[in-house]
């Protein structure tokens, strides 16, 4: 990679990630690199069954049991993921990254207040430093300057309370005292994504993910919380690690994309590069796919044939079945990257001279 | 959560029994009663059961596990693996004559428990109302009573032929069914390709039992498979209780109850049949466990 | 020809209190729609989770009960209509979920043939199958499809099974609720693509329920958005795409992502929650997230206006949206 690697938050260096089935081996991820650098956020586009939720979970170590890395490594700040114990990726999912996902109702405890999982991503850990007087804003942006005073028992409570009022005022959900008090199932759909971001964001990571965060909302309550995610981005000292389906979700929010296929990244580019000039053929098919509300076409366009199954993956470039510039070479071998200027990655040999 | 299709049923099944040395154990463990019930009459001549010879009841002559000083051994010239019942009859011709009875009996009571409660579940879930409410009140009520006890009444009440009996238990056993099925069936009701097949002008009758029923039998097969053991226990404790019908039959139950009476000096006619009983019902408890992995969508994977 | 006519339809659902199960609300779904659709046309219907347009399509084709209100189809009063059979021929339905609407324990082939055997179209077996693989081709599926089980195709193959299970009753009207929404984007476009085909081959009429309005955009003819069980505004596509009229049509279009990161959204993003049908507010359903609310929405529920050609809408108002103003008060 010839990015920059120191400010770098995440990288994934040439993972391979494949699951155990009865019916064989699925090569979910194959040779993916990635990276994130401070402040920055990338998104993840593809369709189902590309392999960005598998990314996601194996940044986490969070595979099922029938899941295992079969090469490469996850650096987080420099740290190779991969040698830390159980209880050291504990200490990273609780402190270092934070995961929002798709489904609030599923990742809300549906017995518990608003009140009491807000307050324990504050209190998550004994030492954790709170200060009186702190405002929300001063309280995220203090992960990396020297510590402040410490607080201890009841007053850690009261102040971890008080904190959680200003993060869903934050977040923009009104009457933040009342939410604090009611369960789950008592609020809709965009206000639990927004307490899970706010859960999230307690944590003060220096990763965000956020999976598939808006797909099931409503589209008017998509954009509400995809303009909080943008407007956090100046409080919050943290990368942002987007995975969604929709291009267009990535053109509004990321400062890069990277595209995947069949569980390898084939176009990585900033997003007005990757619109403006995108490189590879799928990447290219896949924008003239979506609608465009303000120029409605006759037709709309497809990419003819389906995603490959997994087990049994096409040799050699795994788009060439359905590729409409495959060569023979693409049959055979796998494209190696290509810098195509200004950090313009992309996997294809109509690229490699 | 996905159903599969029957051949990948087939190859899941026996991926899971290389893995599970327990289900694998049960499965062979059944195929091997199955073939006792099937070729039983060719291994031990029937009329034996009905052969008695009173010299030589209670009596002991295997060497291999001695069983105290009470023993009385056999007389000179028989030699029965298993010891003799108080009729003088071969114990291990008479369980191995015993064998097909019980399964017999098991899979009827069974059978006929399932179709039943099947039925009348998949008709109350789907109908719902006052159809509903009554089969459920009428399946309580047999629910509440305890289980022996209803089907003691009833033979006591109509008489002790096997008949009677194999009824007795059935009546005692169908009313599971019906509340396991009925769940399934109205929580499969609610699914998108029942309202599709509604809307494409397919009646309840044809849903119900074309497409609904087939896809929620499942618990149902995994609840029968287990049963099997179940009813052995209950019709062979019935028999213990005294109400078999002939006490020359060959029924574990039947067999044991001879023993009763005589713990102290023929301790392997409890012995034997009890542990007959019990690895029949551990066979079947296994092959249904397994059954209930292999058809649990959730367990997939 | 108006092949739909749709009255003042009501769909309330009661709620009951836990333990005396006495009425104690209700959750009006659909509370006044009127709805004509003229043979041959594709009519959207727009909104977003809530709003009714489900329940809507479905007490239209009487999956569900109406509470009050005409539904007449080609003529017949089908409203509360009980042995259906022979409307269920004509009037068909595309379910959203693929992977939910076909039976898993049958195979293509029997998916198929079944509603033909139940409606007596086919004399024999045979004719049945013949008539099936004549489907499964004309979707764009193979012969050899015909032999396998739903779970063995993707969502997008799967949509189109149950399209040529529709056609195989031979409908003239179809409602697809949102067929295309669990779709990746890149498949999307041939499931589409190919209704338009066959509603151009067989003269059907559309109604085609999404909360995705640019995919409802490219499909319809006309546009009726739905809010809070009723529709609140209707025009041509063009019309709705380019000059909403109703406040919350226009935010519902200006909230819709675009694939350009050179944009810069200038609308303001509309604030508050998509409501429950439960409680629903007096006067105009639309006041609480309205930046334009006045004294006469919270009174007044606003009838449908004209508002120009074909189309109508349920403000008092009309709004210059983008100097965020007033401009008259709809007579």
């Amino acid at each position: 990679m010839t990015r920059v690697q120191n400010g770098s938050i995440l990288q994934l260096k040439n993972l391979s990630v494949n699951f155990r089935t009865y019916r064989g081996e699925v090569r979910a991820l194959q040779n993916v690199d990635l990276e994130i650098s401070q402040h920055e956020v990338l998104a993840l586009v593809g369709e189902s069954g590309c392999g960005k939720s598998v990314t996601t979970l194996t940044i986490l170590n969070l595979l099922p049991p029938n899941g295992y890395v079969t090469e490469g490594e996850i650096l987080l700040n420099g740290l190779n993921l991969f040698k830390k114990t159980d209880e050291e990726m504990r200490h990273i999912r609780s402190e270092e990254i934070a995961t929002i996902f798709q489904d609030p109702m599923t990742y809300l405890n549906p017995v518990l207040t608003i009140a009491t999982q807000l307050k324990e991503s504050f209190l998550v850990r004994k030492d954790f430093p709170l200060s009186r007087n702190q405002t929300i804003e001063q309280f995220l942006a203090t992960k990396r300057s020297p510590e402040t005073t410490k607080v201890h028992g009841r007053q850690r409570a009261d102040i971890a309370e008080q904190m959680s009022v200003d993060l869903l005022k934050l977040v923009r959900l009104p009457d933040p005292e009342r939410v604090m008090k009611q369960y789950p199932f008592e609020l809709s759909g965009g206000m639990r994504q927004r307490c899970m971001i706010a859960m999230a964001l307690a944590r003060r990571p220096s990763l965000l993910i956020a999976d598939e965060i808006t797909t099931a909302l409503d589209v008017t309550i998509q954009a509400q919380v995809l303009s909080l995610l943008m407007s956090l981005r100046d409080t919050i000292d943290a990368s942002t690690l987007l995975i969604t389906h929709d291009l267009s979700i990535a053109a509004e929010t990321a400062d890069r994309i990277a595209v995947m296929y069949a569980g390898n990244i084939v176009e990585v580019a900033s997003t007005r590069a990757l619109f403006r000039s995108p490189l590879h053929p799928y990447t290219k098919l896949l924008m003239r796919c979506i609608p465009d509300v303000r120029k409605p076409k006759a037709r709309l366009e497809s990419i003819r044939g389906n995603v490959p199954d997994l087990i049994d993956p096409p040799n050699g470039c795994r788009f060439n079945p359905r590729c409409p510039k495959a060569m023979e070479v693409c049959r055979i071998r796998k494209p190696t990257l290509k810098n195509y200027g200004n950090d313009h990655l992309v996997h294809c040999f109509l690229y490699e001279s | 959560m996905e159903m599969r299709a029957r051949t990948d049923d087939v190859r899941y099944a026996l991926h899971l029994a290389r893995q599970n040395v327990l289900v694998l154990a049960g499965s062979l463990l059944v195929v091997f009663y199955l073939v006792i019930s099937l070729t039983a009459n060719y291994l031990v001549e029937p009329s034996l059961a009905y052969k008695f010879d009173f010299a030589q009841s209670y009596c002991w002559s295997n060497s291999v596990i001695s069983w105290g000083r009470n023993i009385e051994t056999c007389p000179a010239g028989s030699n029965p693996v298993l010891g003799t019942d108080g009729f003088g009859r071969d114990l291990l011709k008479m369980i191995v004559l015993a064998i097909p009875v019980d399964i017999s009996v098991a899979f009827i009571i069974v059978a006929t428990s399932t179709v039943l409660g099947v039925v009348l579940g998949a008709v109350a879930g789907e109908i719902g109302g006052k159809v509903d409410e009554l089969i459920l009140r009428i399946t309580d009520i047999f629910l509440a009573f305890p289980g022996l006890l209803l089907a003691l009444v009833f033979a006591a009440i109509f008489g002790r032929t096997m008949a009677n009996l194999i009824f007795a238990v059935f009546l005692v056993w169908w009313p599971v069914y019906v509340r396991l099925i009925r769940g399934q069936v109205l929580s499969e009701k609610e699914k998108n390709y029942v309202e599709a097949l509604r809307a494409l002008g397919t009646g309840r009758i044809r849903v119900l039992f074309n497409h609904i029923i087939p896809n929620t039998i499942y618990p149902v097969l995994v609840q029968s498979t287990l049963d099997v053991g179940g009813v052995i226990l209950t019709f062979s404790a019935l028999m213990f209780l005294g109400f078999s019908p002939n006490p020359a039959l060959p029924e574990l139950g039947n067999l044991a109850a001879d023993g009763i009476g005589h713990v102290f000096t023929a301790p392997w006619l409890i012995v034997f049949p009890g542990l007959t009983i019990l690895a029949i019902t551990l066979a079947f408890n296994l092959i249904g466990d397994g059954l209930r992995d292999i058809l649990d969508p959730r367990l997939r994977r | 020809m108006e092949i739909l006519i749709v009255e003042d339809l009501k769909t309330w659902f009661p709620i009951k209190d836990g333990i005396t199960q006495r009425t104690i609300g209700h959750i009006k779904a659909v509370d006044g729609v009127n709805l004509r659709v003229r043979k041959g046309e594709t009519y959207g219907l727009v909104g977003e989770s809530g709003c009714g347009k489900t329940t809507l399509a479905k007490s239209i084709l009487q999956l569900i009960k109406p509470t009050s209100g005409l539904v007449r189809f080609d003529g017949l009063d089908i409203t509360g209509i009980r042995a259906v059979k022979k409307i269920r021929r004509r009037m068909q339905i595309i379910f959203q979920d693929p992977y939910a609407s076909l039976d898993p324990r049958k195979t293509v082939l029997s998916a198929l043939t079944e509603p033909m055997r139940v409606h007596g179209l086919a004399k024999s077996h045979s004719d049945a199958a013949k008539v099936a693989s004549e489907l499964i081709v004309k979707v764009g599926l193979n012969r050899e499809h015909l032999y396998r089980y739903p779970h063995e195709f993707s969502g997008g193959q799967r949509q189109r099974i149950a399209i040529a299970r529709a056609l195989s009753v031979e409908p003239e009207f179809i409602i697809l609720d949102e067929p295309t929404s669990f779709l990746d984007v890149s498949v999307q476009a041939q499931v589409l693509d190919l209704l338009k085909d066959l509603q151009r081959e067989l003269q059907l009429t559309y109604v085609f329920v999404s909360h995705n309005l640019s995919v409802v955009q490219h499909m319809s003819d006309r546009v009726g958005v739905m809010y809070l069980g009723k529709i609140v505004e209707e025009a041509t596509c063009d019309a709705i795409y380019k000059t909403a009229e109703h406040p919350y049509s226009h935010y519902l279009i200006t909230a819709i992502p675009i694939p350009d990161p050179h944009h810069v959204r200038k609308e303001k993003i509309l604030g508050g929650d998509v409501p429950s049908p439960v409680n629903i507010p007096s006067g105009c359903r639309f006041r609480p997230r309205c930046p334009y609310v006045t004294d006469k929405c919270i009174i007044e529920e606003p009838r449908l206006y004209p508002a120009g050609k074909l189309h109508l809408v349920a403000c008092h108002y009309k709004i210059n949206f983008n100097r965020h103003q007033m401009v008259t008060e709809r007579a």
